[in-house]
This record gives C-alpha cells, sequence and structure tokens, in this order.
C-alpha cells in the first residue's frame, strides 16, 4: 500500500513505517489543539457550570462503550500484525459495531437534551459542538475502519504490511484519548 | 485535462451537497436554502475538486484496495496536475501567491487612492470589502508563499533528501489552494464580507452572507497549513541525508522547522474560532451572543492564540533567509548559529503565551494586562539572538552585494524598525492610545512586509538560478531591491505619525489636518507599486530568454548548489554524504558535504 | 519473526491489552463514582482523566515507537 511513497521517497519499508508514524502523530497532536480550543471554550463561558438535565448514567455508559472499542481496535491491530486474518476481521468488525453502538447512544442524548437545552443555550452551544466534533471523527473512524475491513478481505495486510491497520487503530485510540477528557468536561465536573 | 476534470468534480460535489441538505430541510418541513446547503455544497465541492484533480488517481485508490496511478509527467504540463514532485509543488505554490500578492496589491492600490482625500471617496461597504480582501490575501501570502514555495523546494535539497516525507499529502496541501480563492472571490457576489480579516464577532455573525463563504475557505486554507507543517516537520525529522544532523542544517531549514511547528499545531485554533462564527450563523448556538449569555471576548481568545503565532509562521522562515543570504554573501561562517537556532525556539515556545496583548483594549480582564506585557517583551530576547546572529555575521565580512544581499540587509533595517515600534505597542500604556491606529498597521506592515516580504525578495532572486535553470538580469533585480526599500520608508514611516496623531485603521475617512500625511503615503505606495511590474518583467523574461545559469552561480557551500540547476527529478545523481558544517567559508579543508569522486552511473542512488 | 514465537507473542499482547482495558474501566467507574460524592471535581477529574489517557497512549498506541525501535 505504502509501495508508492517508497517508491517516491526512496526509503526502506521499515524507515518508510516510521516517517508514517511520525506524521500521523503529528496530525493527532494537531487534532489534539483542536479538541483543547473547543474544550476551553466551554470552561471560558461556563465555568464548571453544568446543566441539571443532563443523562450522566447515558453518559457513562457511551464512554464505557467507548473503552470497549478501542480493546477490540488493540486487538485487530494486534491480530494484523500476528498475520491472524480471522481475529483481525472479527476484531475489526467489533469495533465498528461498538463505534456505531456509541453514535447510538450520541443520538439518544442529543434527542434528550435538545428538550433541555437546546443549542440557543449556552450549555447547549458547548455541549452539542463539543459532543458533535467527536461523533464526527467517531464517524470517520467508523469509516475508515469499514475501509480496512473491505480492503483486507483478500488478507493482504500481516506482519509484513500492517501500517494501514496501525494507523486507523491508532486515530481510533486518539478519538477515545480525546473523550476521555471530554466526557468529564461536559457530564462530570461541576 | 486534470484541471477540467477537477471542476467537474467540484460541480457534482457541490450539487450533491446540495442536494442532500435540501433534501433533509424538505423532510424536516423546513424551507429550502439558507448558508447550510451552501457551506455543505462548498464542502463537498472541494472533496469533488480534489478527486477529480489527481487525489483519486494517485492515493484515494488505495483506500479502496485498487491500485492507485502515478505518472510522473514532464514539460510544462507537469505544472498543471497533481504532481508530487516537491520542486514542482513549490514553483505551484510561488507562482499562485505571486499572483494573489499582485491581486492583493492592487486592493492596496485602491485603498490608498481612496484615503488620498479626507472625504469618503468610494463609499463605505465597498471600502471594507475592499480592506478586507486586502488583509485575508496578504495573509495567506505571508502564510504560504515562503513556507509553500521556497520551503517546499528548497528544504529537501538543503538536506539532501529525494522529496518530502509525505510527498502525495503535499500535493493534495496545494490543491486544496484553488477552492480557497474561488470561495474567497465569490463571496463579493453575495454580499461580500466586511469585517475584516480577523472577522471578530458581533459583526461576523450578522453581516452579510459573504461571511459564510470567508469561514468556509479560512478553514479549508488552514486545513492546507496544517498539512504542510506536518509533511514539513516530518520531511526534516526523517528525510536528511547521512551526515546532516539536526545542528549541520542550513539556517533556513531551522527557519522552516520552528514555523511548522507552529502551523501545525495552532491553525487549529483559528480553523476552531471560525466554526463556532459559523455555528452561531447557522445553527443557532450562542457562543459570542452576548444576550445569550455567550461572549465576544472568547472570539478573540481563540483567534489571536493562533493570529499572534501565525506572524513567527510568516516572519520565522524570512529570518531563515535573510541569515542564508547574510553567511553567504558575507563569505563567512553564520556566526551563533546556535544562538539563532535557540531563538527560532523560543519563540515558537513564547509565541503561545503572548496573543492578548491584541486585547489590551477589548475589555478583558485587566489583571490579564500586565502578564502579557511582560510576556510579549521577552520575545525582544529570541528575537535579538537572532539578530545578534545577522549582525555578527556581517561583521568585517566581505559583503558581495548582489539583489540577495541587498535585501537580505534591508531586513534587518526594516525589522529592526517594525521590532522597536512594537515595544509601544506591547506596552499597555502606550497601546490605549495607540490601538487601532495607522501606528500599529505602519508597525506589522514593516514586520511583515519590511521582514518577510523582502525576505521573499531575497529568496526568489537568490534561488531564481537554482529553481529555473536561468540567471535574471542583475541590474534590474538591483533596482528593484533599492527602488522597493526606498519607497517602502516613503509609505510607511509617514503613518507612523498619522496613527500617533489618531488616524484610525480600517476606516476611508478621515480629519482634515491628517490629509498631508496621507497624500504623500500614497503618492509614495503608487511609486512602490509600479517597481512591482518592473520585478515582473525581469523575473518572466528572464525565465524564458535569461543567460543560462550555472549549478552553484553564487559559489555557495550548502547542499541546493551541488546539484544541477534545475536539479534533476529526484534531486540528486547520488546521495550526498554530510561531514561538517554548512558553512565552512575561510576554513581551510573544511566542507559541508564530500566531494563526489567516482562519477557514479545515473539512477544508481540506491 | 522466529514463528513459535508468535504465538506466545500474540497471546502476551493480548493479555495486555486485556489488562489495560480492565485498569481503564476501573478508572472510569471511580471517576463517576467521585463525580457524584465529590467536591472540587475540575482537579479530581483531571487527575483522573490523565491516567486514562496515559494508559492508551502508552499501551494502546505505543508511542514509545516514536523514539524507540519496535520490540518484536
Amino acid at each position: 500500500m505504502a509501495a508508492v511513497t517508497e517508491h517516491l521517497t526512496h526509503e526502506h519499508p521499515a524507515e518508510r513505517l516510521r516517517t508514517n508514524r511520525l506524521g500521523l502523530w503529528l496530525f493527532i497532536a494537531s487534532e489534539s489543539f483542536l479538541f483543547a480550543a473547543l474544550i476551553s471554550a466551554r470552561y471560558y463561558l461556563l465555568g464548571t457550570e453544568r446543566s441539571e438535565h443532563l443523562n450522566q448514567a447515558l453518559g457513562f455508559a457511551i464512554s464505557l462503550v467507548l473503552l470497549t472499542s478501542s480493546l477490540f481496535a488493540y486487538r485487530a491491530e494486534t491480530a494484523a500484525r500476528f498475520g491472524d486474518q480471522r481475529g483481525f476481521r472479527r476484531a475489526t468488525a467489533t469495533t465498528i459495531a461498538l463505534g456505531l453502538l456509541f453514535m447510538v447512544g450520541v443520538v439518544l442524548e442529543w434527542r434528550e437534551g435538545l428538550a433541555f437545552f437546546p443549542p440557543s443555550t449556552l450549555y447547549g452551544s458547548a455541549f452539542f459542538t463539543l459532543v458533535g466534533f467527536h461523533a464526527f471523527h467517531v464517524f470517520t473512524g467508523v469509516v475508515a475502519l469499514a475501509l480496512l475491513l473491505f480492503v483486507g478481505r483478500d488478507g493482504r495486510f500481516g506482519p509484513e504490511n500492517h501500517w494501514p491497520v496501525e494507523g486507523v487503530v491508532k486515530y481510533w485510540h486518539f478519538v477515545d484519548v480525546a473523550w476521555v477528557f471530554i466526557f468529564p468536561t461536559l457530564y462530570l465536573v461541576k | 485535462m486534470a484541471i477540467l476534470k477537477g471542476i467537474a468534480g467540484a460541480v457534482a460535489g457541490y450539487a450533491l451537497g446540495f442536494a442532500v441538505v435540501a433534501a433533509a430541510q424538505l423532510a424536516m418541513g423546513n424551507p429550502v436554502g439558507g448558508a447550510v446547503p451552501v457551506v455543505i455544497g462548498s464542502v463537498f465541492a472541494t472533496v469533488g475538486w480534489l478527486l477529480g484533480v489527481g487525489l483519486w488517481r494517485a492515493w484515494a485508490r488505495e483506500w479502496f484496495g485498487l491500485e492507485p496511478r502515478l505518472d510522473v509527467p514532464t514539460g510544462p504540463g507537469r505544472y498543471f496536475r497533481f504532481n508530487t514532485d516537491h520542486k514542482v509543488i513549490g514553483v505551484q505554490y510561488l507562482v499562485t501567491f505571486v499572483i494573489v500578492f499582485g491581486l492583493a496589491g492592487l486592493l492596496a492600490m485602491v485603498i490608498r487612492w481612496e484615503l488620498i482625500t479626507p472625504a469618503a471617496d468610494l463609499g463605505g461597504d465597498a471600502y471594507n470589502q475592499v480592506m478586507s480582501l486586502h488583509g485575508i490575501l496578504m495573509v495567506a501570502v505571508a502564510v504560504a508563499a515562503v513556507l509553500g514555495g521556497l520551503g517546499n523546494y528548497c528544504v529537501p535539497l538543503m538536506i539532501g533528501a529525494r522529496d518530502m516525507a509525505f510527498p502525495r499529502l503535499n500535493a493534495l496541501s496545494y490543491w486544496l489552494i484553488p477552492p480557497v480563492a474561488v470561495l474567497l472571490l465569490t463571496a463579493p457576489f453575495v454580499g461580500g464580507w466586511d469585517s475584516g480579516w480577523t472577522a471578530y464577532p458581533p459583526l461576523s455573525v450578522v453581516n452579510a452572507g459573504g461571511q459564510v463563504l470567508f469561514v468556509v475557505a479560512i478553514v479549508i486554507f488552514g486545513l492546507s497549513s496544517i498539512l504542510g507543517g506536518l509533511n514539513a516537520i516530518a520531511t526534516i525529522l526523517r528525510m536528511r541525508a547521512p551526515g546532516m544532523t539536526l545542528m549541520r542544517m542550513p539556517i533556513f531549514v531551522w527557519s522552516v522547522l520552528a514555523a511548522s511547528i507552529i502551523s501545525l499545531l495552532f491553525t487549529q485554533f483559528f480553523a476552531a474560532s471560525l466554526i463556532l462564527v459559523l455555528l452561531d450563523r447557522v445553527a443557532g448556538t450562542t457562543f459570542f451572543e452576548a444576550a445569550g449569555g455567550g461572549n465576544p471576548l472568547l472570539y478573540q481568545h481563540l483567534f489571536w492564540f493562533y493570529s499572534h503565532p501565525a506572524v513567527y509562521v510568516m516572519i520565522l522562515p524570512g529570518f531563515g533567509i535573510t541569515l542564508e543570504v547574510l553567511t553567504h554573501f558575507s563569505r563567512k561562517p553564520l556566526f551563533a548559529y546556535k544562538g539563532a537556532v535557540a531563538g527560532f525556539l523560543g519563540i515558537v515556545v513564547l509565541s503561545g503565551i503572548v496573543w492578548a496583548h491584541h486585547m489590551f483594549t477589548s475589555g478583558m480582564a485587566h489583571f490579564m494586562n500586565i502578564p502579557f506585557m511582560a510576556l510579549t517583551e521577552l520575545i525582544s530576547i529570541p528575537t535579538g539572538l537572532v539578530f545578534l546572529s545577522a549582525l555578527g555575521t556581517i561583521w568585517r565580512g566581505r559583503l558581495w552585494l548582489r539583489t540577495p544581499m541587498l535585501f537580505a540587509l534591508a531586513v534587518l533595517f526594516n525589522f529592526a524598525i517594525g521590532g522597536v515600534t512594537g515595544i509601544y505597542l506591547a506596552d499597555v500604556a502606550t497601546d490605549i492610545h495607540l490601538q487601532d491606529t495607522y501606528f500599529v498597521v505602519a508597525h506589522f506592515h514593516y514586520t511583515i512586509v519590511g521582514g518577510e516580504i523582502f525576505a521573499l525578495m531575497a529568496g526568489i532572486y537568490y534561488w531564481y538560478p537554482k529553481i529555473t535553470g536561468r540567471m535574471y538580469r542583475e541590474g534590474l533585480g538591483r533596482l528593484h531591491a533599492v527602488w522597493m526599500f526606498l519607497a517602502f520608508q516613503l509609505v510607511f514611516l509617514p503613518l507612523f505619525v498619522a496613527g500617533i496623531h489618531g488616524m484610525n485603521r480600517r476606516i476611508n475617512e478621515y480629519v482634515e489636518p491628517l490629509r498631508g500625511y496621507n497624500v504623500f503615503a500614497s503618492v509614495a505606495a503608487f511609486v512602490l507599486g509600479a517597481v512591482f511590474l518592473i520585478a515582473l518583467g525581469n523575473l518572466v523574461w528572464s525565465w524564458a530568454r535569461g543567460r543560462v545559469a550555472e549549478a552553484n552561480p553564487w559559489r555557495a557551500t550548502t547542499l541546493e548548489w551541488t546539484t544541477s540547476s534545475p536539479p534533476p527529478p529526484h534531486n540528486f545523481e547520488q546521495t550526498p554524504e554530510v561531514v561538517g558544517d554548512p558553512y565552512p567559508y575561510g576554513e581551510p579543508g573544511a566542507v559541508h558535504v564530500r566531494p563526489v569522486t567516482v562519477p557514479t552511473i545515473a539512477g544508481g542512488s540506491e | 519473526m522466529a514463528k513459535p514465537e508468535t504465538v506466545q507473542g500474540r497471546r502476551s499482547a493480548m493479555a495486555l491489552g486485556t489488562a489495560v482495558f480492565v485498569a481503564l474501566i476501573v478508572l472510569d467507574a471511580i471517576e463517576f463514582v467521585v463525580a457524584q460524592v465529590a467536591g472540587q471535581l475540575l482537579l479530581w477529574m483531571t487527575l483522573l482523566a490523565i491516567p486514562q489517557a496515559a494508559l492508551i497512549l502508552w499501551f494502546y498506541m505505543h508511542i514509545r515507537q516514536l523514539w524507540r525501535e519496535e520490540a518484536h
């Protein structure tokens, strides 16, 4: 997959892997500034004030779903790295399912939230923007995982070719890390 | 051909995005229209444009398990397609932003024409739009021309790499620029935007629909800038030739690294602040709406948290070019190389904690004034290191006063004025008087035009023989340098005085006693504008007909001069081996690169 | 890569993933419970979120690969 870039830059595949990793980490660093901007906007406008109508239990439930999805993303990557095709496919599919479940949770939460704190309130502005941005990242992650599953159906990912899996999975974990900070920011602090 | 496909993709993308939103609006029983379908349509159009112009062929096929198709075109056509060669992309950036620079320069002429008389000749609304468009186009030039143009072209050559770390991402960064230009230039047809490039709410939340296109355009431009920064950092950290340690890198490479760190990280804040403006406009949120509990000052904090560091994205590579040219044309090793590197990195660190000096009169909490004043003035220490390096380099050097050197020396003079006048703006007491006057306008034109744009000119003339393989006309080049330097002083020095006397920026009328300064500055501005016709004529004519340049016309020591002019597709016939410091002038026996002794067969660069 | 090691290596990698997951769940649950009973929540939540993020960055995202070659 990365053969084109290796050809263009004349790198050894192992060196290419390290370059790819650095590039992805730089992207993640950049993205974390985006979430930092939105989280600081929430604290700047509202301090630690939050709506009384939040469904904290639902928020906790979808947090657990997302953390579980990270475990399966990890298993998918490990399986691919050791050439276990069946394990890779199963774990990737599970990760996708959990990602979709998370998004269903977000939709349920939004339906409730729209009634109590619509976007025209200050808390609603912060809540829907932050959750919306994060859910969009989850969505892109689900799309990327689905493409992995589709492309990898012929068993092309293995010990020698696991960067695409590794890259998508790292992105997925990053989305989880972002949620680790967004969840308390929106649901718990007071 | 690729461009036609891109346009077709853009049209299809726009139609699709618009249709999806319109269908959703119908389904929810809302009236069809408003800003949302335009926003989504523009985003889809950008994706369609990218896919059509080459992203699909060269890259996205891979995501679906297909073989990507990457051809290496030659001839002039290679500049008009999705090309992964960093030298082609560098030229694409340079030519694009020279055109944008010319356009924004014409708008500056309109501004100076309006300001010849104290009365409103042009009309307030038209003036506001001209001023806003001039601002954002010039900001785009300042952010992308040096980094995207010269950075792209020269950095891989200077570190002995075959290409950037992510060649296709590099092409993607460039091809994100045309949608930005289209969006910005169509905005006037839907009411334009009159908020200045800073787009402060509450104005930017309630003004004409052109503001929406502005927001989308700048978010896309920000993405391009982030990806470009990412690519430059990865290239510099990972693609250096054997022996090229960090402390052997030419100083320009260090400046690109420092500026790229800023654009990688901080640009997200500009994007975030504008997206919040967009949400306030189209989604009914209330971030900046005081009536709904929001606070417009939040925007200023988010905005300046990017936009102050952004001035270092502009000036750091300018410093890099200046030091590079000064050392080669003084025929001395760069003085205090480590000090200059420390200066760059110190500026990167400090740049993130000074933003509120733009907000002393905004109504933010007073306790923030003194810390931000002190932190801002701390920046003069790393900047002083850079100046120390520059002055120590030319001290007792054998100055070779060719065109690039004249520009580089001008940078020192201009930036000294820009820097010193900055102290009055960092000091709360004086800034309260000077805020939003022409003193500020003159100050940032002295730093960014006098610093970065003069450095860009130095860089263009310095690397012109490398890029084009031909030599420009030296006499015309020197004329450009001297003329531009003198005219520039005549435009902006009087504006400091006008500002002290209370001439407001961004306003097209002023009181009669200020007329003298303005007439003087306007006439000088037209003289300044005229010099670019000569420069353009020289550069274009020489590219076609100029004397053929040898590989190393400046007898300079760094790596880009060891390969042919222009370099072959993969830059070096043989991977260079770096054995010493980049500027071994006057050190007997010292070399930067091990000389190639055995000629190798072409292509044997494994 | 030697084949017999592969099975071993995979097993221990999977076990590590599960252990990290358990730690994450426990921390998240503690965070949730603390939020119901304690005050000074901004401080507590930050203190409890950072180890979760660190666990993911270190074990799931292998951040050390940035400065160290892969072990296997």
